[in-house]
Formats: structure tokens, C-alpha cells, sequence
């Protein structure tokens, strides 16, 4: 049986491969190949994305210009949005599905595997197109990620570019969230019924149909804005009879479900460490089911709440208001139940029970301000201020790529075989958290102070809070430096890890039935599900 | 990779499956193009 | 070497920045009440929506904290094996959903009124300029561009020399602002000629997008004299953060004579004929847009 974690660990386009070399890599169907391949793109994805973060937060730490112009300052805000939502978090998650979600249901791998490799290398394309795109004539998209016309039609020959970039990635996850699906339908380990599934692979089948709903909404969208462009249609241009607002209630439909794309599959991880740490299963499973269905369906009906200055009629007004607020319920439930989890347990703090930890209280911070956003009346104050950028960053940051790594640190074993070092990691947890929230807690201040988001600059009063964000920043950024050399470190060894790892994990799962590291091939034969 | 193959039964539903899901989404990309181009009838 | 420069500038400013506290409203923490009965009421709405969080947030937190500190395995903690509970879903999903209604009135009340323009006695269009405001008083015929301060605009350039520190309301400072009369409701027409902008003042809570062919429409009533700024809220290019906005609230005698002295330079400027010509078709653009919102409500 052939090992599968090896020298995976380097650069995304390396050819230090097994015997195979680079062709296993480009032609491999195994889940747990292309799990790898997922994580490694996405952790090269971050890095990437949060040097351009640094870029914009060099700038802003004082007022003044004094690094870069300010066309270049906006494709850095835009492209450092569009990679971190679709190159790090997204295929993050995706990584951690292919990975998991057969190991979980006991089947020996997904039900489509030649297009799992496909979503894969599609992704690659994407990304290097948008990278290329900064390259062109005119500079980078520039537009913030949202891509608003008439705005984005002023982009130049990064256009196309940054358009059949999104077309690749949304491409890409339509045909992932396919094979989950039909692979959770159909490959359980006979014994496991829905109501048995773990409850990371239930967020993710959850997510992956919310993918098949709105990624071809945000596919039409920037279809029309590329013939708007380029074929002299005016779907949002007022003066051929269109309306730009038409794209904002488009692309939004898309855009508030995929924020819960994101973070769905984060509630499944937590859902998974926390009983796992506490000795004690998983506090109303039933209703975290349900909980995460909810939110999947009221995600459909409050996207109008990111539009709630856009000129809208009082009766959409009270609508989006009235159903934005009612998220709120479910994911408050979501939020007692994993308290309820760690009451009377047995609790331990191990990193992963750290990030998740670190997710309950940061995740529910940004869930609060998410709450004071939906009353429209005081979000005339908050909209395109850097109140919202300290939410969404909340709710992102130590909310889904806490929640990440929190995964990252319970299954890397598993993937290696090895124990990694626990010191180094509690080193990183503690630095990411304090620095996380010296990063973005004073945003709060700051757009309540009156600070408008994606300026490359600002008046002398919000000098004070910039600073300290941008230190936050930087301190942040140099922590997760840790992370990488952790990885590569476990990668190449440490202390053997058992087949259950975490002495917690009893009964918590299949994944911890089979060896550290997990044979190429698992469950060729269907495992016992009582 | 041999004893758990999926049946022939299984390859059929999650062919048949895949290709419903398939159909949904592209669907729903023609639908909201055609709603851009309803809207903007004048 | 220019980097290198600018890291050593900027760690030595940042040392003696973080001591020196600057007398204009540094380390601010909240939102301001503003000079509107809305602005006030959108206040009192943030802070009751905050301290109904804080209550929730310190309650959970607390359990959370006790748990942390209480059951651990280390202090010889044994799990208890209860997995559920069905009461307390059901208490902790309709408690939740009381405290939303509760929220969700008062909010209700007060868009109600900020959606009512209904009585306004000045009418006022603002149109979004890549990077500029215009502004027209559209029963008067007075019209005019507002553009960053030009000392602003020197300080900001790239390698500028120019300490920003020194240079008064930094980016929120126009040659010609906006000059509206106190307690009197104004409606302002929001509207933009490229792309999409946003005009928003802080002090007035109200904040509407300028969108190319649309034309939105927002009220405002100051009951207080002052200066007002905010800025542009809606990316829209290169300059986005340097087209502020700037509010001059007068006594009403003032603001009579402002805007005589505003029509007589017209007609000085302008020659007659020409003058008659752009009246006309400013009073028949004017009529356009207000038969469009009229229908548009």
C-alpha cells in the first residue's frame, strides 16, 4: 500500500512527486490526492491574497499616499477579495470534502472521480488568468470583487481575463459540489443513514447544493457584463433602456448564499472538534440538521440587505430587514449547541480545540455586528464604511480560516501519519488570535467613527485606528509564516500518530478507524455502521 | 480499487444524478440571462 | 531603497504618533448622534441594537468561559453523556425570535420616516461625478461643481512632501460646498453621470447610491448651524476617496443672500441671452425629474 501525503508539501507546480512523478499529480482521481492538491492551492492562494492585504494595510497605516497609486491600491482590494473567497477559503473547504467525506461515509472515494481531478486543474487555470489579468494594459480589475457596472466596464485588458477567470473557478465548483452530492446519495457505508452522517459531511451536502443554485447566477451575471462590454447589449446600462442596480440584485442572489458556502462547511468542522475535545458527543445533532438547513434556505431570501442604500422601495426595505434579522435564530441555535457540547464535558485544548474555541467567541462577534447591519435604518450609517469590512472580516477570518485550521490541525495526522509540533502550533494559535483582533477589531471604530471602505487614503481623524489595524496586520500576516513551516515540518516527520490520533476521538467518526497515514485506498470493503 | 466499485446499479443513479444536476445548473444560467434580457425589453 | 526609506519614516512617525494624540477626534469608538431628529433616532436605534448584543454576548460568553475554566479534563472533569434536549431548543429558538421583534419595531418606526419626503421646502440635485459633486438648486438655477480642496489634493499626490497633518479637514474640505438653510426639510435628488457613487453625510444619517439614469431620493432636516462633511460612499474609480462632501448649514437670512449673491454672479458670468437659454432648460430638466420620482414613488 503506497503512502499518499509525501512531498506533497511544496509549491503547487512542483514535480517531487512519488515514482510517478508530476503525471500523478496531474492525472491522479484518488480523494485524497486531489484533497491534498486543493489544500496545498489554497494555502498558496492565502499567502498571495494576504500580501496584497499587507500592500493596503502599508498604505493605510498612515494618512497620506505614500506607497502605491490609487488605481493600484483598488485592484489590490479587488483581487485580494476574489482570491481569498474563491482560491483560499473555497477550495479550502473543497480540499478538506475530498479528503474527508469519503473517509467519513466509508466509501473508498468519490463517485466521480476523473471530474474531481477536473474541478481541480480547472481552478489552476482560473487563478493563473487572474494573476495574469494584473499584468495588462490598464492594470488589474479594480472594481472591488463585487464587480459593479457601470465601474467594471471602465476595467481594461484585464477584463476578459478576470471574467473567464470567474468562469473557470464557478466551473470549477459547480462540478465539486455535483460529486459531493451524488457521491453522499449514493456511496454511504450501508447502516448510515442521513441522520447518522457526521455533521461535516451534512453542512457540506447542504452547501453543495446552495453551490448548484448560485454559482450559475454569478456565471450569468458576469456573462452579461462581459457582452454589456463587448457586444453592445445594455442589461445595465440606463441609457440602452438597463438598469446597473439589475446586476447588484443578480449578483447578490449569488453573493449573500456564498457567504454561507463559506462558512456552512466551517460550522461542520467545529461541529466535528468540539465533541471530540469535550469527551462528549455533539450537543442536538437533530437540530443542528435543521439549523443548517434554515440558514441554507433563508440565505436565498436577504440579499437585498447588501443593497439596502441603492434606492429601494420602503415594502423591499422592511422585507430584507424583517428576513435578515430571522437568520439570526438558527445561528444563534447553532452557537448554543456547541456551548451545550462543552458543558460537563471533559474538555482538553489541544489546536485544533483552540481554532475551533477561538471560532465559537470571534465567529459569534461578527454574527452581533451582522445583526446591527440588518436594521436598515442604521445601516444607512454602516454601508461601504469599514463597520462592515470589520464584519465580513469577523465572520472570514476567525470565523471560516479559524475553522480551517482548526481542521487542517485535527486531520493533518491522519493525512501524514505524523504528529506535528504541538508547541509551534500553540504558538501560532495565540499569536493569530491576539493579532487578529488588534487586525480588525478598531475597524468597528472606524466605520462607526465615519471611515468609507476602499480608500487609499483618509482624513487625519481616523489616523489613530489605522495604525493600530495595520499593525494588527502585519503582525498577523508574519504569524501564519508559522503555519506553513508547521505543515511542512509534520510532512516531512515527527512522532508516529496513532489510527485514532486524539484520545477524544473514540466513536467520533470512520476516519479514525483506519491507519495514520490513511492507506492510499480506504474502505474497499463497506465498514460496520451500527 | 476493486472490491468496492460501485454496482451497476449505483453508476446508473449517479450518472443519472450528476447529469439532473448538470441540467439544474446551466438552467438556471440561461434563466437569469433571460431575465437580463427580459427586464431590458423596453 | 524608497521602501526601505518609507518603513523607517513611517516606524519613527508611528512611535511618536501612537504619544502624540492629535486634537481632532482621534481614537473615536462610536457612531455620532448628528444634527437630524433621524440621525438621532438611527443612533438610538445602533445603541439599543449594541446593548441588546452586549447583554447576549456577556450571558453566552460567561457560559462559555465557565465551561473553559471548569470542565477540564486536567481538573479531573468526567463527561456527562446527555446529547440533547428538546426544551431547551425550543426556549433558545423562541426567546431569540421576542428579542428580534422587539428590535424590529422600533426600526420599522423610523424607516417609515426616513422613506417620507413628502413636505420638503427645498429641492436639491446632486449628480456623481467621476471625481466631483455638482450640485443644483434646481428652482433657483443655481449650479456648480464641488471639489476637493486644493490643498488637499497637493498633500495627497504620491511623494507629495506635504505633512497631512498639517493640512486642515484633510480630504473632507471643497472649494464651493453645499449651503442649505437650518430647520427646513431639503430633499436631495441623488443621481450620477458615469458611474455609481454614494452621497452620504455622517451628521444627517443619510446615505443614498448615485446611480447613471436613476435618479433616488433622499430628506434631511439640520436643526443645528455648522459645517458638515462626509464623503463618497460607492467605489467609483481611481479617486473615490478624495471627492468629499461638504455641508454648510446657515441661519436662513444667510442662506437668502448666499444664493442671490449666487444668481447674480450667474447673470454677471453668464450673457443674457445664454442665461435665459440655460434657465429654461435647467426649469425643463427639472420638471422631467420630478414627473420621474413622482412616478417612480
Amino acid at each position: 500500500m503506497s503512502t499518499t501525503l509525501t512531498h506533497g508539501h511544496a509549491a503547487v507546480h512542483d514535480d517531487h512527486g512519488p515514482a510517478k512523478g508530476i503525471m500523478r499529480w496531474l492525472t491522479t482521481t484518488n480523494h485524497k490526492d486531489i484533497g491534498t492538491m486543493y489544500l496545498i492551492f489554497s494555502l498558496v492562494m492565502f499567502l498571495t491574497g494576504g500580501a496584497m492585504a499587507l500592500v493596503i494595510r502599508a498604505e493605510l497605516f498612515m494618512p497620506g499616499m505614500q506607497l502605491v497609486d490609487p488605481q493600484f491600491f483598488n485592484t489590490m482590494t479587488t483581487v485580494h477579495a476574489l482570491i481569498m473567497v474563491f482560491g483560499a477559503v473555497m477550495p479550502a473547504t473543497v480540499g478538506l470534502a475530498n479528503w474527508m467525506i469519503p473517509l467519513q461515509i466509508g466509501a473508498p472515494d468519490m463517485a466521480l472521480p476523473r471530474m474531481n481531478n477536473l474541478s481541480f486543474w480547472l481552478l489552476v487555470s482560473a487563478f493563473s488568468l487572474l494573476i495574469l489579468s494584473l499584468f495588462m494594459p490598464g492594470g488589474g480589475p479594480a472594481a472591488g470583487w463585487t464587480l459593479y457596472p457601470p465601474l467594471v466596464l471602465q476595467t481594461g485588458d484585464a477584463f476578459p481575463l478576470a471574467i473567464f477567470a470567474i468562469h473557470l473557478a464557478g466551473a470549477s465548483s459547480i462540478m465539486g459540489a455535483i460529486n459531493i452530492i451524488v457521491t453522499i446519495m449514493n456511496l454511504r457505508a450501508p447502516g448510515m443513514g442521513l441522520l447518522k452522517m457526521p455533521l461535516f459531511v451534512w453542512t457540506w451536502l447542504i452547501t453543495a447544493y446552495l453551490l448548484i443554485a448560485v454559482m450559475p447566477v454569478f456565471a450569468g451575471a458576469v456573462t452579461m457584463l462581459l457582452t454589456d462590454h463587448f457586444f453592445h447589449t445594455t442589461f445595465f446600462a440606463a441609457a440602452g433602456g438597463g438598469d446597473p442596480v439589475l446586476y447588484q440584485h443578480i449578483f447578490w442572489f449569488f453573493g449573500h448564499p456564498e457567504v454561507y458556502i463559506m462558512i456552512l462547511p466551517a460550522f461542520g468542522i467545529v461541529s466535528e472538534i468540539i465533541p471530540t475535545f469535550s469527551r462528549k458527543k455533539l450537543f442536538g445533532y437533530d437540530a443542528m440538521v435543521y439549523a443548517t438547513a434554515s440558514i441554507a434556505f433563508l440565505s436565498f431570501i436577504v440579499w437585498a440587505h447588501h443593497m439596502f442604500v441603492v434606492g429601494m422601495p420602503l415594502a423591499g426595505e422592511m422585507f430584507f430587514m424583517l428576513s435578515t434579522m430571522l437568520i439570526a435564530v438558527p445561528t444563534g441555535v447553532k452557537v448554543f449547541n456547541w456551548t451545550a457540547t462543552m458543558w460537563r464535558g471533559s474538555l482538553t485544548f489541544e489546536p485544533p480545540m483552540l481554532f475551533a474555541l477561538a471560532f465559537l467567541f470571534l465567529f459569534t462577534i461578527g454574527g452581533f455586528s451582522g445583526l446591527m447591519m440588518g436594521i436598515a435604518p442604521a445601516d444607512f450609517q454602516y454601508h461601504d464604511t469599514y463597520f462592515i469590512v470589520a464584519h465580513f472580516h469577523y465572520v472570514l477570518v476567525p470565523g471560516a480560516v479559524f475553522a480551517i485550521m482548526a481542521g487542517v490541525y485535527y486531520w493533518l495526522p491522519k493525512w501524514t501519519g505524523h504528529m506535528y509540533d504541538i508547541k509551534l502550533a500553540n504558538w501560532h494559535f495565540w499569536l493569530s488570535t491576539v493579532f487578529v483582533n488588534v487586525l480588525f477589531f478598531p475597524q468597528h471604530f472606524l466605520g462607526l467613527a465615519g471611515m468609507p471602505r476602499r480608500i487609499p487614503d483618509y482624513s487625519t481623524q481616523f489616523a489613530d485606528w489605522n495604525m493600530v489595524s495595520s499593525i494588527g496586520g502585519f503582525g498577523f500576516g508574519l504569524s501564519q509564516l508559522l503555519f506553513v513551516y508547521i505543515i511542512i515540518k509534520c510532512a516531512r516527520g515527527g512522532a508516529k500518530a496513532s489510527d485514532r490520533v486524539w484520545e477524544g476521538a473514540y466513536n467520533h467518526g470512520l476516519e479514525w478507524t483506519v491507519p495514520s497515514p490513511a492507506p492510499y485506498h480506504t474502505f474497499e470493503d463497506a465498514p460496520v455502521v451500527k | 480499487m476493486a472490491e468496492r466499485d460501485p454496482t451497476a446499479e449505483q453508476r446508473r443513479r449517479i450518472r443519472r444524478s450528476a447529469i439532473v444536476l448538470a441540467v439544474v445548473a446551466i438552467g438556471i444560467y440561461v434563466a437569469f440571462i433571460a431575465s437580463g434580457v427580459m427586464k431590458a425589453q423596453p | 531603497m524608497k521602501l526601505k526609506r518609507a518603513l523607517g519614516a513611517m516606524s519613527a512617525t508611528a512611535l511618536t504618533a501612537l504619544w502624540s494624540v492629535p486634537a481632532s477626534a482621534a481614537w473615536t469608538l462610536n457612531l455620532r448622534e448628528g444634527v437630524t431628529e433621524l440621525s438621532r433616532e438611527i443612533y438610538g436605534l445602533h445603541m439599543l441594537i449594541l446593548w441588546i448584543c452586549v447583554v447576549i454576548a456577556v450571558a453566552v460568553f460567561s457560559v462559555m468561559i465557565y465551561s473553559i475554566a471548569t470542565f477540564r479534563k486536567s481538573k479531573g472533569a468526567v463527561s456527562a453523556s446527555f446529547s440533547h434536549n428538546t426544551t431547551a431548543e425550543v426556549v433558545w429558538t423562541l426567546i431569540p425570535v421576542m428579542i428580534l421583534v422587539g428590535m424590529a419595531i422600533p426600526a420599522a418606526r423610523t424607516l417609515v420616516k426616513i422613506e417620507n419626503t413628502s413636505g420638503s421646502e427645498l429641492t436639491i440635485k446632486v449628480t456623481g461625478y467621476q471625481w466631483k459633486w455638482q450640485y443644483d438648486y434646481v428652482d433657483d438655477g443655481v449650479s456648480y461643481f464641488s471639489t476637493l480642496a486644493q490643498a488637499s489634493n497637493e498633500a495627497r499626490q504620491l511623494d507629495s512632501g506635504i505633512d497631512v497633518n498639517k493640512v486642515e479637514n484633510y480630504l473632507l474640505d471643497v472649494d464651493n460646498p453645499l449651503v442649505v438653510p437650518v430647520n427646513k426639510k431639503v430633499r436631495v435628488l441623488v443621481t450620477a453621470a458615469d458611474v455609481i457613487h454614494n452621497w452620504w453625510v455622517p451628521d444627517f444619517g443619510m446615505k443614498k447610491d448615485a446611480i447613471p439614469g436613476y435618479i433616488n431620493e433622499l430628506w434631511f432636516r439640520a436643526d443645528k448651524v455648522g459645517t458638515y462633511r462626509g464623503q463618497c460612499a460607492e467605489l467609483c474609480g481611481r479617486d473615490h476617496g478624495f471627492m468629499p462632501i461638504v455641508v454648510r448649514v446657515v441661519e436662513q437670512a444667510e442662506y437668502d443672500s448666499w444664493l442671490a449673491g449666487q444668481k447674480a454672479a450667474r447673470q454677471a458670468a453668464a450673457a443674457p441671452a445664454a442665461q435665459t437659454a440655460a434657465v429654461t432648460t435647467n426649469a425643463n430638466e427639472t420638471t422631467a425629474l420630478v414627473a420621474l420620482v413622482a412616478n417612480a414613488e
